[in-house]
């Protein structure tokens, strides 16, 4: 039975296992490492995850979607040929995809699962992806926080002991965290991020200054036309981090736009993006009150890290220069793994114990007449406090024969509580008396698996109630299954086929990226391969894909770069 | 227990070896397992760290790592107001003082929460009672930029009246904080947080509309110094009218945010997922006035099925006054719709009546009487069932003509959202009125049905 770790990101997803010698890649049926987190619905119905439904993005923008990551714990989905997904479901596709490469390699089914999230989602965000995972067919009982799975992972790699500081930028979420790594413990001091800031929007700042410079609105576009302005935006933000200036050239309506971007115009125009990099990174050093000298490396991980912005403000604000991790895009999925080594408690782990912390603040909104709405937050477990944690707080009536207390429980840093995020209230009935006189003892308790337990006793008449709020999941059980079922009946093709889908999502992602000339030849290249396809002949078929691959590379080689 | 015997080492000051006895006794107390020994484990570790054997200043341990060098002053004073109210439970400032409260028998519990209550106001004066102005000098860092900041903030205080005018002048110490390192952020993030907390004018609960200009430098400010994190922090700002004055233009910032991101998302923006009309909690009060409809409304924009006794609970009065209670509440059209159904119900009842001979009602006649009824019962239970949906719209209407009217404090948004139908003076003489025709219509209706069918005996 194997341990799986998976890093579900917004761009690119991974699954990693955790064996006798550690954390280990697992390989897509295309045989890369990295599945994009896209889906699309093929035309008989079959599903189609990662680089073939990435390619479809641009061809048939209305059956396929990506970044979907960013909806989770809302009602958001899309809607993929006449059909409505949840972030949930769509999530659970990707997860199912990646369970299924792992028991291709390992020849049996996945345990166990550690499923990596954010440091700032919150409590409806967590329960999202558990539904995911559960609608996936994937037992998950925790979760681990990204920059803790990070830092677990680059604490694992490294053999010096000190504090390092990890700076992961994905796809859509940018974490931070604090780690020490002392006699065997890794520690993590501290973590903050900001769950809605990535290379996703860097991106969209490309996509539009592009866009403005054609005097173009980016939402009034068409769906095939914005997606193939943001592979273009895409690609030159890759290019812009080895080169000075990057050209591009995309069609929109009937016109060929091209231009260059410069590398300095770009940074410039990421400026506020930039900023909001700083104010997770301050709070995490602040909060896990280490002298930003005795930080002994700074370590940058996810792929967005690779932009030459991202390390120039890290060595502005430390005075020197960042470590670039070898594998940013692996670490969080091999940091997952390792958790869940940890978890199973691993023979090869049976040294190493890891502390985490619990990255936001748990409190209850009580009644303050100063308070434009009369109500202030109460916090009862501060943020970054170690886990597994209990705090107690007693809170009074505030008016004369109230019947009951209610008790809300927020998660988030704001003093006002209607800025927070509400996890759920109860209820505690109270003997009517004179204000003040009848009170409630609250206990919350943050476990290692991110579960709060809120407990209330009333003083005088020591009724109790209790409530444990990750156990409820966003949707009902019977919604679960349905939903359940409704997805075990979109299947996916034989793993044996994703190769061939992958090829004509891209030739035809190719053709629609190109223009005349170019077209016809991908045309010809492409009725070829499906002509040989259809006569079934497996042998020929391989020695044609690998024709095929090649003749694609070749001319996404001398793609016209200006 | 002290926290040297749960370490199982003598007393020291000795970072490495407290360390080292906390890391082998936490492979023994993993914190999965026993989740309670991990907690006093962990507390024991803090007491250990923070204590000293005489009064000195600042620890060591902080800047262990740093290879001995002490950190620059500003720094210092960074870390070490850190300490008492963060989130794990660390040892009071105090803790740093007499070693005899130390000793072991001295301390019998480490119930945490000893540090939180008085620990933060006896440090945060220090820092933030003396005036901006003064407190910049000292800023002895090598860089100078530091002090080219704290300069220029300071210019900026001493102009009482334009503090908050002088735009190029914010630009220009903003442009400058961006070039400071992380330590010297900390330091011009307090400095920045006093002089706002001083500063900002108060009005900000009770103005109709907030100064634009102002608002947008506050919200500028926020997102580069993360603003919020220093109004919640009780050892930077002392509880009081100053913190909350700065939390309440931060508020103000986020509603203004909201505000601009509803009115770019268009129609979209204004429906909730469910397809329900969106109406933002802190609007909910003001707009749907009703504790009932409020109730009604929570539950539905949870998805929640409406329970029978929540549904009832605004139902109950619209059985019995349709017309009235559908003006009062908001839907005009409805109380028309149920008042046009219950006169028609009339009139059928009257024209059935006329009908009737000596000996009673013939069958076309009752057949009138029962249809009567039946018209009645429907405009009865169409107020019913859809009074909170009309009521419901109409307040989303008006959330929507406040946001586009620009207003972003309660007070602004108040007599907007509260402006309702049923407010208004004339509608009180409406409602009486159509409280009379519903009253006659129902009783003539039901008294002809009652004689077609020969039931009043």
């Amino acid at each position: 039975m194997a341990i799986a770790g998976i890093d579900l990101g917004t761009t690119n997803s991974l699954i990693a296992l955790w064996t006798d010698s550690g954390p280990e890649l697992v390989a897509n049926a295309l045989g890369d490492t990295l599945t994009p987190s896209a889906v699309s619905i093929a035309e008989d119905g079959a599903v189609l995850v990662g680089r073939a439904a990435a390619d479809r993005l641009v061809t048939h923008p209305d059956r396929s979607v990506a970044s979907f990551k960013r909806w989770m714990g809302s009602s958001a989905g899309a809607r993929l040929a006449s059909r409505f997904y949840r972030a949930e479901e769509l999530s659970a596709l990707v997860l199912r995809s990646l369970k299924e490469d792992a028991e291709a390699r390992t020849g049996g089914a996945i345990a166990e699962a550690v499923i990596s999230v954010p440091a700032y989602f919150s409590d409806p965000q967590r329960k999202a992806t558990l539904d995911a995972a559960r609608l996936a067919g994937i037992a998950v009982e925790r979760l681990v926080n990204e920059p803790t799975a990070a830092a677990l992972a680059h604490g694992l790699d490294s053999v010096e002991e000190g504090r390092f500081l990890i700076l992961d930028l994905g796809g859509g979420t940018f974490d931070v965290s604090l780690l020490h790594k002392f006699e065997g413990v890794m520690e993590v001091r501290a973590s903050a991020g900001d769950s809605h800031l990535g290379g996703d929007d860097f991106r969209d700042v490309l996509v539009a200054l592009i866009a403005q410079r054609h005097g173009v609105d980016p939402d009034k576009l068409a769906r095939t036309d914005l997606a193939r302005l943001m592979r273009e935006a895409e690609r030159i933000k890759h290019a812009l981090t080895a080169q000075d200036r990057a050209g591009y050239e995309v069609e929109l309506g009937d016109e060929t736009r091209n231009g260059e971007v410069a590398r300095a115009e770009f940074e410039e125009t990421a400026q506020p993006l930039l900023r909001r990099l700083r104010a997770p990174i301050e709070r995490t050093v602040a909060d896990a009150r280490v002298d930003p000298h005795a930080i002994d490396q700074i370590v940058l991980v996810g792929g967005a890290t690779r932009m030459p912005m991202v390390r120039t403000l890290a060595a502005r604000l430390f005075g020197r220069f960042p470590l670039a991790h070898p594998r940013p895009d692996h670490v969080i999925a091999l940091g997952a793994a390792a958790q869940a080594g940890l978890k199973a408690r691993h023979a090869a782990l049976a040294d190493v114990v890891m502390t985490d912390v619990c990255p936001f603040t748990l409190g209850v909104s009580v009644r303050d007449p100063s308070a434009p709405d009369q109500r202030t937050m109460s916090p009862l477990i501060e943020r970054n406090a170690v886990v597994p944690i209990s705090r107690s707080g007693r809170y009074y009536t505030t008016a004369d024969n109230q019947a009951a207390i209610v008790i809300e429980v927020f998660q988030g840093e704001n003093l006002r509580p209607a800025q927070n995020i509400k996890i759920g209230e109860l209820r505690m009935p109270v003997p009517l008396a004179p204000a003040g006189r009848e009170g409630v003892e609250v206990r919350f308790t943050y476990d290692v698996n991110g579960a709060l337990e809120v407990e209330v006793v009333g003083e005088s008449s020591g009724q109790r109630e209790r409530r444990v709020f990750r156990n409820e999941a966003n949707l009902s059980a019977d919604e679960l299954d349905k939903r359940f079922l409704a997805l075990a009946e979109i299947k996916a093709p034989p793993r044996d086929q994703a190769e061939n889908r992958a090829l004509i999502a891209r030739a035809e992602r190719l053709y629609a990226e190109s223009l005349a000339a170019q077209r016809e030849h991908i045309k010809r290249l492409l009725s070829e391969f499906e002509i040989a396809l259809a006569d079934q002949q497996l042998r020929e078929a391989t020695i044609l894909r690998a024709r095929f691959a090649e003749d694609l590379d070749g001319f996404e080689r001398n793609w016209p770069t200006l | 227990m002290s926290p040297w015997d749960a370490l199982g080492i003598a007393p020291t000051t000795d970072v490495r070896t407290i360390l080292r006895a906390y890391a082998e006794r936490l492979r023994s107390t993993r914190p999965e397992d026993d989740p309670v020994a991990f907690q006093r484990l962990i507390e024991a570790r803090e007491l250990a760290l923070a204590w000293r054997p005489a009064p000195v200043d600042e620890d060591s341990g902080k800047a262990d790592a740093s290879g001995g060098k002490a950190p620059p002053e500003a720094e210092r004073d960074a870390t070490a107001q850190e300490t008492p109210s963060d989130s794990s439970p660390r040892p009071p400032s105090r803790w740093r003082a007499p070693a005899s409260a130390l000793s072991p028998p001295g301390r019998r519990d480490n119930t945490p929460p000893r540090w939180r209550a008085p620990v933060a106001t006896p440090i945060a004066p220090t820092q933030n009672e003396a005036p901006p102005p003064v407190k910049l000098r000292d800023a002895t860092n090598d860089g100078g930029r530091l002090a080219t900041f704290s300069a220029r903030l300071g210019d900026l205080a001493a102009a009482t009246d334009a503090t908050f005018r002088d735009l190029a002048a914010w630009r220009a110490v903003l442009d400058l904080a961006d070039t400071l390192s992380l330590a010297e952020r900390e330091t011009a993030r307090g400095e920045l947080a006093a002089l706002l907390a001083e500063r900002l004018p108060e009005p900000v609960r009770e103005a109709s509309r907030l100064d634009g200009d102002l608002l947008a430098l506050v919200d500028r400010l926020d997102q580069e110094f993360d603003l919020a994190r220093v109004a919640n922090d009780a050892r930077r700002l002392p509880e009081g009218p100053r913190r909350t004055r700065l939390a309440d233009w931060l508020a103000a910032c986020a509603s203004e945010r909201t505000m601009a991101k509803r009115r770019a998302g268009g129609r979209a923006a204004y429906r909730l997922a469910n397809g329900l009309p969106l109406i933002p909690p802190e609007d909910r009060q003001p707009a749907l006035a009703r504790a009932d409809l409020m109730a009604i409304y929570e539950a539905q924009a949870r998805g929640q099925k409406l329970s029978l006794r929540l549904a009832w609970r605004g139902a109950w009065m619209a059985a019995l006054f349709p017309g009235v209670i559908s003006a009062a509440r908001d839907a005009p059209l409805l109380a028309l719709a149920a008042l046009g159904l219950e006169t028609t119900a009339f009139i059928v009842a009257v024209v059935a009546g006329s009908q009737f001979s000596e000996a009673g009602a013939d069958a076309l006649g009752r057949i009138e009487a029962a249809a009567a009824l039946a018209i009645l019962v429907a405009a009865r239970l169409a107020a019913m069932s859809l009074w909170p949906l009309f009521a419901e719209r109409r307040a989303a209407t008006r959330v929507r003509r406040a946001d586009r009217a620009g207003y972003s404090t309660p007070a602004g948004r108040r007599p907007i959202l509260s402006r309702r139908l049923g407010a208004h003076p004339f509608f009180g003489l409406l409602e009486v009125l159509v409280g009379f025709v519903d009253l006659t219509t129902s009783l003539g209706v039901i008294g002809v049905f009652l004689a077609a069918f020969d039931l009043a005996k």
